[in-house]
């Protein structure tokens, strides 16, 4: 029982982090449809941001406070310069979009390693996340229910901002028809930038999540970033709902597998599963059902 | 005064349009005639700012607008309603009506007037625009025009699709439309009588260009059917 207990906790605990890696590719990807290879090195800024603030606050409470927004801003800032330089130019070119971004996230990696160094950094946990709690009797990391709520709310946040705000209502508009968007008078331009920012700064603040369960280096992004992409296309392109069915899945059966096996044999299979699932249903788990533009 | 001259614009490669000259007066109902394929949709996109203009120039009471962006003409006052009930299909009725009136100021105080002029809308607020029918989605893609609240109104085949005595309806809403708040339209349509009995002037279009226009009167109605038949 309570091995069953900790393992699923396990499971949706390590969901929980991919799904806040994804949740800003379902918004840059998902919606817009830009394969950002650097969404992982915006994550990476984001863990490296909470680092810097404990460098100079101390608290690691106060710090993991003050870290949170302050990442969802220098991810965001990233993301618009990157969209403003370069993605803008090339939003029907799915191709090319892929490898310059590739190329970003090298410079992105190269750069980190010039401020901080290749030797990974750790940040200090705040006293009341470093214990374990009991949930039902089995005792299971305070940090790992932090990030599972940490998750909860930022996912809940982004739907309602999807499906409830005037924002959110531009970008749906302009992600269903650029055309009509335009000349019903709005910017399809400055929706795609703060598109970008939002889903750029929930990168930022899976980082600063990540740092709570790991260490930070220049090359974490990379850990996430293929599995982010998996999350949001199991789930089903543009849709919050598939993405957490999907981040929960995947989070299980890597801890099932991993269970007897090791890390990467379960990675290797849970992979073959997901490809294997997406031949059955290549429109991943939550289709979208309305004519787009009718 | 809404102006073109020489305007040459198209898809790509393709050039549709081969120099159009054409003034649309302050006030009253311009109407493009043309077939299938005659470049209607093309000349109206072009008004908005959604194809680029190869050579030519487009004005607007004399500032020269050729260069702006279909978000920024929309800001000075043109609306669009595009051919075949084009509508933010997975937004609701309402969304896609808030969603224009936001990006305007004044949209939100416009929204009750508008939903009085459509007031079967007002039962499908909650409903989504691709589950609209396509009369309805008509009268909504109308509305999101007005909110706006525009000083020239480009409808493209409003009539297509929708049944004789909604288009009546329809007809009539334009021309109060005009002749009430000093709105101009421009309106591309096929059926002859429908576009004369609503409009002031006309122009007919073959192939990307202008081959007959004058003021929409008796004689008008012949003249447009001899030049539509060669
Ligand atoms: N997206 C496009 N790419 C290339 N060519 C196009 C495109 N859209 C229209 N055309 C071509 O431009 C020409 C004019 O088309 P347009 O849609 O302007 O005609 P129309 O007068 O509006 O016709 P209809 O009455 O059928 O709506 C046609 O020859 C058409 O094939
Ligand atoms: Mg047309």
């Amino acid at each position: 029982m309570e091995i069953l207990i900790s393992q699923l906790f396990a499971g949706l605990s390590l969901g929980s982090v991919l799904l806040l890696a994804a949740v800003g590719l379902s918004l840059t990807f998902g919606q817009m449809g830009v394969i950002n290879m650097a969404h992982g090195e915006f994550i990476m800024a984001g863990a490296y941001t909470a680092f810097t603030v404990q460098q100079i606050l101390g608290s690691a409470g106060v710090s993991l406070l003050v870290s949170l927004p302050l990442a969802f801003l220098v991810g965001g800032l990233l993301g618009l310069i990157l969209e403003a330089t370069l993605l803008r130019r090339m939003y029907h070119r799915p191709l090319d979009t892929l490898l310059v971004t590739f190329g970003v996230s090298l410079i992105l990696q190269q750069l980190a390693r010039d401020i901080f160094g290749a030797p990974s950094v750790d940040v200090r946990l705040p006293e009341l996340l470093s214990g374990p709690v009991m949930i039902f009797g089995t005792p299971v990391p305070a940090s790992r229910v932090f990030i599972l709520a940490l998750t909860v709310v930022v996912v809940a946040g982004l739907s309602l901002l999807m499906s409830r705000t005037s924002l959110g209502r531009r970008i749906r508009a302009v992600v269903q028809s650029r055309e009509l968007a335009e000349a019903s008078g709005i910017s399809s331009r400055r929706t795609d930038a703060l598109t970008f920012f939002v889903g750029s700064g929930l990168a930022g603040v899976a980082g600063v999540a990540i740092t709570l369960i790991g260490s930070t280096s220049p090359t974490l992004g990379t850990t996430y970033i293929v599995d982010a992409f998996l999350v949001v296309v199991a789930g089903g392109i543009g849709q919050i709902r598939g993405a957490v069915i999907a981040a929960a899945g995947l989070g299980l059966l890597q801890v099932f597998f991993e269970f007897g096996t090791t890390a990467s044999i379960a990675k290797v299979i849970v992979l073959v599963i997901v490809v294997a699932f997406l031949q059955i249903r290549p429109q991943g788990i939550v289709a979208t059902r309305t004519r787009g533009l009718a | 005064m809404f102006s073109f001259e020489g305007v040459r614009s198209g898809y790509g490669r393709t050039e549709v349009l081969h120099g159009i000259d054409l003034e649309v007066p302050d006030d009253g109902v311009t109407t493009v005639l043309g077939h299938n394929g005659a470049g209607k949709t093309t000349l109206l996109k072009t008004v908005m700012g959604l194809l680029p203009v190869r050579s030519g120039r487009i004005t607007w009471d004399g500032e020269d607008i050729t260069r702006l962006s279909a978000h920024q003409r929309v800001r000075m006052g043109l609306a669009w309603v595009p051919q075949g009930q084009k509508s933010f299909g997975s937004l609701t009725t309402r969304e896609n009506l808030l969603v224009v009136a936001e990006a305007h100021p004044g949209g939100k105080e416009r929204l009750d007037g508008v939903l009085d002029l459509f007031p079967a809308l007002g039962e499908l607020m909650d409903r989504r625009a691709g589950l609209l029918s396509g009369g309805q989605r008509q009268q909504l893609s109308i509305a999101r025009a007005l909110l706006t609240g525009p000083r020239l109104l480009v409808l493209d085949e409003p009539s297509e699709g929708i049944q004789p005595s909604v288009v009546q309806e329809i007809e009539e809403k334009i021309v109060g439309l005009a002749s009430r708040s000093g709105t101009q339209v421009l309106l591309a349509e096929q059926k002859v009588g429908f576009a004369l009995e609503a409009a002031d002037r006309y122009a007919v279009l073959a192939t990307g260009r202008i081959v007959r226009s004058g003021l929409a009167d008796e004689a008008a109605v012949d003249a447009a059917r001899e030049a539509l038949a060669v």
